[in-house]
């Protein structure tokens, strides 16, 4: 399988563990992520708060430099790019006027529609999974884990057609599963985290994610698997903080969920940039295994 | 069960500014029945001065003083729960949208002008460097609005991670200044 890569702003910086451990994973199961050299932001929470025109022209643009290149297919693990890319794909189908309008702008006639698709969606395929299961050569079985899937990916399910359930989503508790780690099941899989809201109102983030915090905790979780930026640096960022205003302890690390997997597979810890971390993930590992 | 039809009502008693937001975004207001699935579905409700349901049925009345004047549209952060839970699938995403929109090129004093500036800021800085330069928005937001000392510690911490760049690197920015240029240039029409 080979698919065009879209890195996004996020895997460049706050994210670059993700590059790496999703990069990784894919190698050992056989997809080919091919870099795109040619691409600009997709303009993020940013845009569509300013301009809906330049919301849709800046993923457009990049999806327009994709088919060009020669691909049908991109995967995009940016949770906000995903997102950013599928309104767009979505708004322009609906309304051929607008769609003619931004091609005008991007100066480009797609000739088709580029598939875009998240590492949830790809690693979750039956034949993926099976692979997976075949490769495992660390035993994780008793890290207990919960899936953490926020809102970019699965909502609203009319316009993103994640491939999974909107409300209640799978994709990542079967591939976490596949490799040997325990995913509990929990009420917050989906709840929102506050996303940009970090930068200008962290009072909002602190009460929202301390609220995914606290219910991971309840259930008896050691760690969280994301498959987000904007997740990621949300709930690990701020956990001491959180812990002193509601004086509690949680010290749950957060995982992106190709880093666990590349764990189980095999990959020695100092391969991955878990160092990049803020909450510590090395007593959660040493107690497993 | 489907969803209802737009009620019955004569052009001339729907507001001016739900069809502006309609016409701008693709969004009719009118097929909303004040069910407030929304509201309780909507993470931020508690940080907003008007409740997304009762946002709508404001635009609806053409209210447009006091919906541009709210910071419920500025405190939304597009996670999707009152567009998903919608009996009436209509887009509350996109009214939000349509009210930031029109609030900025109207020059409307946001209710929520460090959300804003972030917006304005974050876009004028990806327009040149065609990629985000994390660190130089955080920066210019902080002198911008005067808020030095707010969050230096999370700025720090995530410096010394390396998360941060501290130099911007250049993406392509011929093409993403072009497509901002062409952007502007029909927005002004």
């Amino acid at each position: 399988m080979r698919y065009a890569y879209y890195k996004s702003c996020s895997l460049h910086s706050t994210g670059k563990e993700y590059d790496r451990s999703l990069r990784d994973v894919c190698d050992r199961v056989g997809i080919e992520l091919v870099e795109q050299k040619d691409w600009i932001c997709c303009g993020s929470t940013l845009a569509h708060n300013v301009s809906r025109l330049l919301s849709l022209a800046l993923p457009l643009k990049n999806l327009a430099l994709i088919e060009k290149s020669g691909f049908n297919q991109v995967m995009v693990p940016c949770a906000a790019c995903y997102n950013r890319f599928k309104v767009a794909q979505y708004e322009v189908g609906e309304n051929p006027e607008l769609k003619a309008e931004v091609e005008d702008i991007i100066e480009y006639k797609f000739r088709g529609k580029v598939k875009v698709y998240h590492p949830l969606e790809v690693l979750s395929s039956e034949a993926v999974l099976g692979r997976l299961s075949q490769l495992v050569k660390r035993d994780l079985s008793s890290l207990k884990v919960v899936s953490y899937y926020g809102c970019l990916l699965v909502r609203p399910p009319k316009i993103t057609q994640f491939g999974d359930v909107g409300e209640y989503p799978q994709t990542m508790d079967r591939i976490l599963r596949a490799v040997g780690i325990s995913t509990l099941d929990w009420s917050y899989k989906t709840e929102c985290c506050g996303g940009s809201l970090l930068v200008t109102k962290p009072e909002a983030v602190v009460r929202l994610t301390q609220r995914i915090l606290e219910d991971a905790r309840a259930v008896g979780a050691e760690a969280i698997a994301v498959p987000c930026t904007f997740c990621h640096l949300n709930l690990d960022i701020r956990q001491q903080e959180i812990g002193k205003k509601y004086n509690v302890s949680y010290q749950l690390p957060i995982f992106y969920f190709t880093e666990l997997v590349s764990l189980a597979l095999g990959t020695p810890e100092d391969k991955l940039l878990l160092k990049m971390h803020f909450v510590d993930t090395r007593t959660v590992l040493q107690k497993v295994a | 069960m489907g969803k209802l039809k737009e009620f019955d009502i004569p052009s001339d008693s729907v507001s001016e500014f739900s069809d502006l937001v309609k016409e701008l975004h693709d969004v009719d207001v009118n097929l909303c029945y004040q069910c407030r699935k929304c509201t309780s579905g909507c993470p931020l409700t508690d940080f907003m001065d008007y409740t997304p349901t009762q946002i709508i049925h404001a635009v609806r009345l053409g209210l447009k003083d006091l919906v541009l004047n709210s910071n419920t549209f500025w405190y939304c952060i597009a996670c999707g729960t009152c567009s998903t839970r919608c009996p009436q699938e209509t887009s509350l995403l996109k009214v939000m949208d349509a009210l930031s929109n029109i609030a900025l090129k109207e020059g409307i004093k946001p209710k929520a002008p460090d959300i804003a500036k972030f917006y304005q800021i974050g876009l004028a800085n990806i327009s040149s460097f065609g990629r985000m330069y994390d660190l130089g928005v955080a920066g210019m937001l902080k002198l911008q609005t005067g808020n030095l000392t707010q969050d230096l510690a999370t700025g720090l911490k995530m410096l010394r991670k390396g998360k941060l760049g501290l130099l911007p690197s250049f993406q392509n920015t011929a093409t993403m200044k072009r497509i901002f240029k062409r952007v502007k240039e029909r927005e002004k029409v």
